[in-house]
C-alpha cells in the first residue's frame, strides 16, 4: 500500500484561456491521486479555474508564462501553492470577498464578481504574497 | 460554440453541445445566443445537459444572456449537471434563474 503525498506540476502555458482547461485536466487527476474525494474534486476544479484564469488574464495578460503548482496532502487537507512570474496583484493584496446582492431588477444583475466570491468561498487559509518578482498564492481544501 | 435549436413549439429549446461554458468561449457564447434568441416568440429553454463545467465568465455570460430576453421572452435553464449546479448554488444564482430538472419538466411547467 502506498500513498502519494505530494505533487509538483510545472505548467508552461501559451497565454490562451483554453490553456486553463488543459491545466485542469492535469491538476484535478493529480489531486484525486492525493486522495481528494469526488465532490471535493468538483469544488477544486471550480476554485482552480478561477485562480488560473486570473493568472492567465491578469498576471500574464494572455502572454505565455509558467505556473508552478505544488499540492501536498496534510492530514485531512490538501494544501496548494501556485507561483507565477507575472504582474503583481493590484495593491499587492487579495481582493476582498465581493458581496453578491441580487435585487429585483434584472437589468441591474451583476455579470462579474463571481470569481473572487467563489475563490474566497471554497479556499481555506487563502494567502498571497509578492516575493522575488513572483506571485505566490496559497490555500487549502478539505479532502 | 455548438448551440442548436432542438424544438420551437411550446418553447424554443436551445441545446448546448459544448462541455464547458468558460472564459475561453464566453464571448462567442453570448454572440451565438443573441442570434438564436432574437426572433424567439416567447419562452426560451436552455438545455445544459451536456455542459459539465461553467466558470465565473460562463456564469456572467449566462446573466448577460438572461438580460437579452425581451419583454415577451423568458430565458430558463434545464438539466444542470453536478458541478454546474454547484456554481449556481454557491453564487445563489439558483435563486435568480428559473431552473428546471430537464426540458420536459420545463415545457410542462408554466412560464417562469
Amino acid at each position: 500500500m502506498i500513498a502519494v503525498t505530494r505533487a509538483e506540476v510545472n505548467l508552461v502555458i501559451d497565454g490562451a484561456e483554453a490553456a486553463v482547461r488543459d491545466a485542469l485536466g492535469i491538476l484535478i487527476p493529480a489531486a484525486r491521486d492525493l486522495g481528494l474525494g469526488e465532490d471535493q474534486c468538483g469544488s477544486l476544479e471550480i476554485l482552480l479555474a478561477e485562480v488560473l484564469n486570473n493568472i492567465v488574464e491578469h498576471a500574464y495578460r494572455n502572454r505565455p508564462g509558467r505556473i508552478e503548482v505544488s499540492m501536498a496532502r496534510d492530514g485531512k487537507d490538501l494544501r496548494l501553492r501556485l507561483v507565477d512570474h507575472g504582474r503583481e496583484m493590484p495593491e499587492s493584496r487579495l481582493p476582498d470577498k465581493p458581496t453578491l446582492d441580487y435585487g429585483p431588477e434584472m437589468a441591474a444583475l451583476p455579470e462579474g464578481g463571481f470569481g473572487w466570491f467563489m475563490i474566497h468561498d471554497l479556499a481555506q487559509d487563502l494567502s498571497y504574497r509578492r516575493h522575488a518578482n513572483c506571485n505566490e498564492l496559497r490555500f487549502k481544501v478539505p479532502v | 460554440m455548438n448551440l442548436t435549436i432542438e424544438r420551437d413549439d411550446l418553447a424554443r429549446v436551445i441545446k448546448a453541445h459544448d462541455k464547458r461554458i468558460d472564459a475561453a468561449v464566453a464571448i462567442q457564447f453570448k454572440d451565438t445566443m443573441r442570434s438564436l434568441m432574437a426572433d424567439a416568440p416567447g419562452r426560451i429553454l436552455f438545455d445544459m445537459g451536456e455542459v459539465e463545467f461553467v466558470d465565473s465568465s460562463g456564469l456572467g455570460a449566462l446573466v448577460a444572456v438572461l438580460k437579452m430576453a425581451g419583454r415577451d421572452q423568458t430565458f430558463e435553464l434545464a438539466s444542470l449537471t453536478g458541478n454546474v449546479s454547484k456554481v449556481f448554488r454557491l453564487t445563489r444564482m439558483d435563486k435568480v434563474f428559473a431552473i428546471h430538472t430537464d426540458t420536459e419538466a420545463g415545457l410542462k411547467s408554466d412560464a417562469a
